[in-house]
């Protein structure tokens, strides 16, 4: 089944608004920056699959159309019964969630490339080292061992 | 086929291993020359020089060749292994991707039999190769912070890596247990290095490094090499080594980057293609003298696989250990549970590396896939619990050399130029998944002992299987080796082999630089033998 591409890229839209909605201080992904994420790495297939699932699961209503329970109920079903699909699309839509600079921001992650400006880190306490030393050594030294001692 | 002119060393490989045998044998005033299949490397495309690096992990920086399929990659049937190998194909070969995690053998590891009753003694020893260690930790530039009590004194090293919050919180952890942890040793540059740059903590080590601190060979060993006179030649795939009247190796048959094979004449050859490419090389340079494979009369090439099975522990925290800063596979390390305690109910040991916490993508997606972050109206909140506040340990299990855990031939699967591919039978021992089991029961001791809220653990982890060794191992007696202690082949007079092929047991640590010390202790022989010539 071909899902006719009005009704994907509303049913799209509100997939995302159902599987990652927007949260306090985080914004979320739209559909067509899904839909573009996936075509420029060339995995759209992932989406269109879903899609059709989505479309078959729910004949006499659209997906959009239905109230939120509803959705709900169906989505938990479709993940219970095509794993795989749904796995490969929330990983896609994933991908691209995690990779917007907005997304980043709001969860505190640099979104800029790590080259060529790095990232600070803390030394950390060496002095918490002291404790190890003191023990002492813990190596064995085939070379100072006793014949007795090397017997297992 | 051209012949090509005789050369007096013929290397195969540009890796960890045959970068610094290059070196060596350059500096000796040897006239080289390396064959590597992969070509180099360019550091402005490396992918933390792009915000979407954690793409690149799953596609062209991928650890499996299988998955990346890059043009200078082989494929690998390891379908038949709990553990998928991992490597990499360029001048600098595996040390493109790999973490610089940098610890040496301990001197127990060289006499595993003597002390331990399992399998065998090595025919050299720590104290043998100290001066190689120390050598390769100046070519390489590794940091360290000197008194660990896990090992005998280790001088000249680089100040550590920065520990950060995670490695100070876990260090905390461990001293609440009263157990060994040090800083991590790295061969990573923390001052400038023999004109390296010093790290600026870009964090995907293990995507290739684009500051150059990082010490893959193609930024530490190979610009000295070259500078010494060694020539090498990249977009060079040896699909096997030949044979002369004498039985002596005459050199090898390669294909070219435009496919067209060559002959190149050597009155020696070294090969350092790794533990799963030298002995898939020998096995493919089968020929009437040598009907199972290249100086293969112990019948030992491809057997003893070590692949150093690795799990996983992770903790989660309350605080914000900004976990995902810093180099990804070095912070601090332990050594509490490296030496044999039989009480332990195995032998031997393994290491405890903790790893830096998980970018933002690879957060949300090992959360996902292990239903720890839910798809819906929680799925912010969950990532935010989790993003930089995870610590991660990885428990590095000392593998004891089986007969039976192999590579062999693929009787179907080739690589581009129609050569067989390798095929990996392995199966973990008993020892191995005893300790592992104690690995990951300690591992989450220590996180809760850090004060982490919940702790997870698995292994072995699939797509880790970076340290290939034990395929054609040394020792003094050619029915039960395949090189002598100086790395020469018993069956083939001039044929060395200088990768972790020839580890005789696998130790508990990352293998790097004990087989680059290996490598420059065979180099030295094989100058010493020339000169006695």
């Amino acid at each position: 089944m071909t899902n006719p591409p009005e009704t994907g890229d509303r049913t799209l839209a509100v997939l995302l608004d159902d599987l990652l909605p927007p949260a306090v201080g985080v914004p979320t992904i739209d559909a067509p920056r899904l839909a573009e994420f996936a075509a420029r790495h060339s995995r759209s297939a992932p989406l269109a699959r879903l899609l059709d699932i989505v479309a078959a699961a729910s004949p006499g209503t659209p997906f959009a159309d239905l109230d939120a329970a509803a959705r709900a109920a169906l989505l938990s079903r479709i993940r219970r019964q095509h794993l795989a699909a749904f796995a490969d699309f929330f990983l896609l839509a994933i991908q691209c969630y995690c990779l917007d600079p907005a997304v980043r921001q709001a969860f505190g992650d640099d979104p800029a490339a790590p080259f060529p400006n790095g990232r600070s880190l803390p030394d950390g306490d060496l002095e918490l080292l002291e404790a190890v030393y003191e023990r002492g050594p813990l190596f064995r030294d085939p070379h100072a061992l006793t014949d007795k001692e090397q017997t297992p | 086929m051209a012949g090509l002119p005789p050369v007096d060393i013929l290397i195969v490989g540009a890796g960890a291993t045959g970068a610094a045998v290059a070196w060596r044998l350059g500096q000796a005033g040897l006239d080289v020359l390396c064959l590597e299949q992969g070509e180099h490397m360019d550091p402005a495309h490396y992918p933390s020089t792009r915000p979407d690096w954690e793409l690149a992990r799953l596609q062209d920086f991928h650890v499996s060749p299988n998955v990346r399929r890059r043009e200078a990659d082989y494929p690998i049937n390891d379908s038949d292994s709990p553990i998928a190998i991992a490597n990499f194909n360029a001048v600098g070969g595996s040390t493109i991707l790999f973490s610089g995690h940098f610890p040496r053998f301990h001197p127990s590891d060289f006499r595993v039999r003597s002390l331990d009753g399992v399998a065998d003694d090595w025919p050299i020893d720590y104290q043998q190769l100290a001066p190689y260690f120390a050598l390769n930790d100046r070519m390489m530039g590794v940091s360290g912070l000197g008194g660990d009590p896990a090992y005998p004194p280790i001088d000249g090293l680089l100040p550590p890596v920065p520990m950060g919050r995670l490695g100070a919180c876990l260090g905390r952890g461990f001293n609440r247990l009263g157990w060994h942890w040090w800083p991590a040793y790295a061969a990573i540059a923390t001052r400038p290095h023999h004109g390296r740059p010093p790290c600026i903590n870009l964090g995907p080590c293990n995507t290739g490094c684009a500051q150059g601190a990082k010490a893959s060979t193609d930024v530490s060993y190979w610009p000295a090499a070259r500078q010494s006179g060694v020539r090498l030649q990249t977009g060079a795939r040896v699909s096997r080594v030949t044979l002369d009247a004498q039985g002596k190796a005459s050199g090898v048959l390669y294909f070219d980057a435009t496919g067209n094979e060559w002959q190149q004449l050597a009155r020696l050859v070294v090969l350092a293609c790794n533990g799963v490419g030298t002995p898939r090389l020998l096995l493919n340079s089968a020929c009437p003298a040598f009907p199972d494979g290249l100086a293969n009369r112990s019948g030992l090439v491809g057997r003893n696989l070590m692949l150093h099975p690795l799990g996983y522990v992770e903790g989660l925290f309350d605080e914000a250990l900004d976990s995902q800063l810093g180099p990804q596979g070095c912070s601090i390390y332990s050594h509490q549970f490296y030496e044999t305690d039989s009480a332990r109910g195995f032998l031997r040991g393994y290491t405890m590396q903790v790893l830096r916490g998980p970018g933002l993508l690879e957060t949300a997606t090992s959360g996902f896939l292990r239903r720890e972050i839910p798809p819906g109206p929680g799925f912010a909140a969950a990532l935010r619990e989790r993003f930089g506040h995870l610590a991660a340990m990885g428990i590095i299990v000392e593998d004891l050399p089986d007969p039976d855990n192999r590579v062999t031939l693929d009787g179907e699967l080739t690589d581009s130029h129609g050569i067989p591919a390798p095929k990996i039978h392995y199966t973990l021992g008993d020892n191995s998944r005893r300790m592992l089991a104690h690995g990951l029961e300690r591992g989450k001791e220590v996180m809760r002992a850090a004060g982490a809220r919940r702790t997870a653990a698995f292994g072995p982890v699939r797509h880790t299987g970076w340290h290939l060794m034990g395929t054609a191992r040394m020792g003094n007696d050619p029915a039960r080796a395949v090189v002598d202690a100086r790395g020469r082949c018993h069956d083939v007079d001039n044929l060395y082999i200088v990768d972790s092929s020839v580890f005789v047991t696998s130790g508990g640590v990352n293998p790097a630089s004990t087989m680059q010390a290996i490598a420059l202790n065979i180099a030295d022989g094989i100058v010493a033998r020339r000169n006695a010539a």
